[in-house]
């Protein structure tokens, strides 16, 4: 019982990103009608960026600048620990970019078969 | 030969890590004035040529993805281009044929500014290992301007781009590239009318950036109250950079032509390894161990050679000058005071030479990447763990490194705890103190001495940590804070090139610090010479014993308030005059024991070391020693540095907090260690 405590604590502390592994097991049922937010796609999984919800003008202008524009494709290669930032590869050129998690959320994906 | 060339000013512009430096450092063959403090991708610096009896400047602005800046450095680089656009004749702009797209966005932006340019396509061959063929004809019909190919490593291409400003190939466009959208092409036309301004695309960028271009204030008076509120800079930005984006998606579609065959490029292959969960980690860790390692051994022995060199030279000027008090002065004060600085440059410059290669190559962006979510609950961001690693070596450089931090709090905070990190300057100081308080024991292996070089080095650090936590607390938010980073493919770094830069910083380093302890070593050397007067014809006594020197008497009046922290008046004066510089401490001491007649002859460490309170206490103890190691750790002793605060700041607020702070902490901390260790 204290393990399992213990173990939900570490869970919280490090804000332990559920819905990514569930979302990561989940892949293939969701695979058709995928619609979500890049902060919870899954990693190694090419998806298609389709638009950004950027109702109240939050999200920062590089990200459009350095080019994460609809229809681009994307794989999340890796993400740092704990919650870091995404390392992500997109479009056909394969550039690189780091997004933490917060500003991968302004951006609406779905997965590409 | 003709003695005044004609002159000639050109900008090297584009993204960052497109390779900028190595045309600039290719292109420019003679003198290179680095304006500024090198930082690869921070400073702006300038350097020149002379092809066929045409002198040529050169100004390589700092990198950015679009002309609405989002940080500080982006920022002097807008201001740059739009306020200078008289003063140069036209801009070099560098695109990565691996990074096509992206360059092109800048490039339009430039362009209808009504900037003629020059179009220069870097590292054709890395694009082509990928599969991809760049069509350079079409390209030039696209983009409407002269397109140069160049692999600057291999410098190839060099000489056409020469000819080609000799020729002033810059062209500028004569139709814009982004169209202003209905809905504010009314306004856009009202303010051209009103201001005689020629140029659409100028105004429509005073309208949509918020604070950095222009000073929308006075475009908005030009408005009426109903259009200010349609103007939303945020909204006309993003309209703008995916409208460009259309175009030239269509613009790439007809100068592109891809094979199927696609190659994993080493940048693919590290990252499995350099960006790992675990090994990641492991291999920054090692890294770092690796250069502190390189530092210290390394460094043995130029710093041997350093040492005799001061010893020869001290020796010949005792042996050569007249006896006498100036004898003294220079043999044993500024001579030795001088060594005792030169002798730290070999570890700096192999300390600054890592950091400028791992920079270089790439690596320093993944570093960020690994780091940023373990900064950020101090309030910083992962872009702060390059100041705070290159502040081990000097706070100057870092703090101007910062300027890529987009948010202002981040920033600002990272700017203000970076002076923490265990720089350079300590090491002459820290050194003697731990020679002189710590055994000379082992544990398991490792010295009591270098375990405690150790624990400084963790002190600075945690300090940094914590003012940070404490910081974050109390600065107010300003704008939200992100972390949207290209990380760009590895290369070769420029080792001759960085060399040349950590050579410079070095030499500034040696001549800078040179310059005060010589200085503070004749001030000190007179205030101790003279002393009040003892027979009334006197107006000053001179040849005085130091006990009873004007020094004495100063530093015998600081005395109440460094006692608490364990120090006789030597060391007050000694820390007094670090402010100018922590170094400092170390020629002061010099200079304070070659003249204390009662002390013995030899070495000034020797002296220091047989040194007796009145009281027959050792002057240098374990507590004292102590002490002063905690205050050189947290006190603010750097004029340079507080300059820079002020400059990068642009707050008198808090450079004058930051000094007041770390050194009340300092002061404090001292106190405390002293009375626990008493």
């Amino acid at each position: 019982m204290y393990c399992f405590r213990v173990f939900i604590t570490y869970l919280t502390l490090f804000r332990f990103n559920l819905n990514r592994v569930y979302l990561q097991l989940n892949y293939r049922i969701l695979n058709h009608n995928f619609s979500n937010k890049l902060s919870s796609f899954p990693i190694k999984k090419v998806g298609k960026i389709l638009d950004y919800d950027n109702e109240h003008l939050q999200m920062p202008g590089k990200i459009i600048e350095m080019g994460l524009l609809p229809e681009t494709v994307f794989k999340i290669l890796y993400q740092a620990p704990f919650h870091g930032p995404l390392y992500i590869e997109f479009g056909e050129e394969k550039s690189r970019i780091a997004l933490r998690e917060e500003e991968a959320k302004f951006i609406i994906v779905e997965a590409v078969k | 030969m003709q003695k005044n060339f004609p002159n000639k000013k050109i900008l090297l512009v584009g993204n960052p890590n497109v390779g900028k430096s190595t045309v600039f450092n290719v292109l420019c063959n003679r003198k290179q004035k680095t304006g500024n403090y090198a930082g690869v991708t921070v400073a702006s610096h300038s350097g020149n040529y002379i092809f066929q009896n045409e002198e040529v400047e050169v100004i390589d602005l700092p990198g950015s993805y679009s002309i609405y800046p989002s940080s500080e450095d982006e920022a002097i680089f807008a201001k740059y281009l739009v306020e200078e656009i008289h003063n140069y004749s036209g801009v070099v702009y560098i695109l990565e044929a691996l990074s096509i797209k992206r360059g092109l966005l800048l490039f339009q932006q430039i362009q209808d500014l009504g900037v003629p340019m020059l179009l220069v396509v870097n590292q054709i061959d890395q694009a082509e290992r990928r599969g991809i063929h760049l069509d350079l004809k079409e390209l030039e019909t696209q983009v409407g301007v002269k397109v140069i190919s160049t692999n600057a490593k291999e410098n190839l291409g060099i000489e056409e781009l020469r000819k080609n400003i000799f020729e002033n190939n810059f062209i500028k466009s004569s139709h814009p590239t982004f169209e202003i959208p209905t809905e504010q092409k009314g306004m856009v036309f009202k303010i051209l009318e009103n201001t005689k301004e020629e140029n659409q695309y100028k105004v429509w960028t005073l309208l949509s950036s918020d604070t950095y271009l222009g000073k929308l204030e006075t475009v908005r008076d030009q408005l009426n109250e109903d259009e200010v509120k349609c103007v939303i800079p945020k909204r006309l930005q993003t309209q703008e950079t995916i409208r460009r984006y259309q175009k030239i998606d269509a613009v790439i579609s007809k100068v592109i032509s891809r094979k199927p065959q696609f190659k994993e490029l080493l940048t693919e292959k590290l990252d499995k390894i350099l960006v790992h969960k675990f090994w990641g980690y492991l291999i920054f860790l090692a890294i770092l161990l690796l250069i502190f390692q390189m530092v210290f051994y390394l460094a043995v022995y130029p710093m041997d050679w350093i040492d005799s060199l001061f010893l020869n030279l001290s020796n010949l000027a005792k042996e050569n000058l007249p006896e006498g008090p100036i004898n003294s002065l220079i043999s044993n004060g500024i001579i030795p005071g001088i060594g005792g600085i030169v002798i730290f440059a070999p570890q700096i410059g192999i300390l600054l030479y890592f950091l400028y290669l791992l920079e270089d190559s790439g690596y320093m962006a993944r570093v960020i990447f690994l780091m940023d979510r373990f900064l950020r609950p101090f309030g910083l961001n992962g872009k702060s763990i390059v100041p705070l690693v290159s502040g081990t070596a000097c706070a100057i450089p870092a703090i101007m490194s910062t300027r890529n931090i987009e948010n202002v709090k981040e920033r600002l905070i990272t700017i203000l705890v970076t002076p923490f990190m265990t720089c350079s300057a300590r090491l002459p100081v820290y050194s003697i103190i731990i020679g002189l308080v710590i055994p000379d024991k082992f544990f398991g292996g490792i010295s009591y001495k270098a375990l405690a070089l150790l624990a400084m080095y963790i002190l600075g650090f945690g300090m940094a940590l914590v003012a940070s936590l404490i910081l974050k607390k109390i600065i107010k938010n300003k704008g939200k804070t992100f972390l949207v980073m290209d990380l760009p493919a590895y290369k070769k770094p420029l080792f001759g090139y960085d060399l040349k830069l950590v050579l410079e910083k070095v030499w500034g380093f040696i001549t800078g610090a040179g310059k005060i302890i010589f200085v503070v070593s004749i001030i000190i050397w007179v205030l101790s010479y003279f002393g009040p007067k003892t027979n009334p014809n006197e107006i000053v006594a001179t040849d005085v014993h130091l006990d009873h020197s004007y020094l004495a008497k100063m530093g015998k009046s600081i005395e109440p308030a460094i006692e608490p922290l364990g120090y006789d008046w030597k060391m007050g004066v000694g820390i007094l005059t670090s402010f100018a510089a922590r170094e400092v401490f170390v020629g002061t001491m010099s200079t304070l024991y070659s003249l204390d007649d009662d002390a013995p002859e030899g070495k000034v460490i020797e002296k220091m070391r047989s040194d007796v309170k009145p009281n027959g206490e050792k002057v240098f103890n374990f507590a004292t020693g102590l002490s002063i190691l905690v205050f050189y750790a947290f006190a603010m002793q750097c004029i340079s540095t507080i300059a820079v605060v002020f400059k990068e700041t642009k707050s008198w607020k808090w450079t004058v907090l930051q000094t007041i702070g770390m050194s009340g902490l300092a002061y404090f901390a001292s106190m405390i260690v002293y009375q626990i260790f008493k």
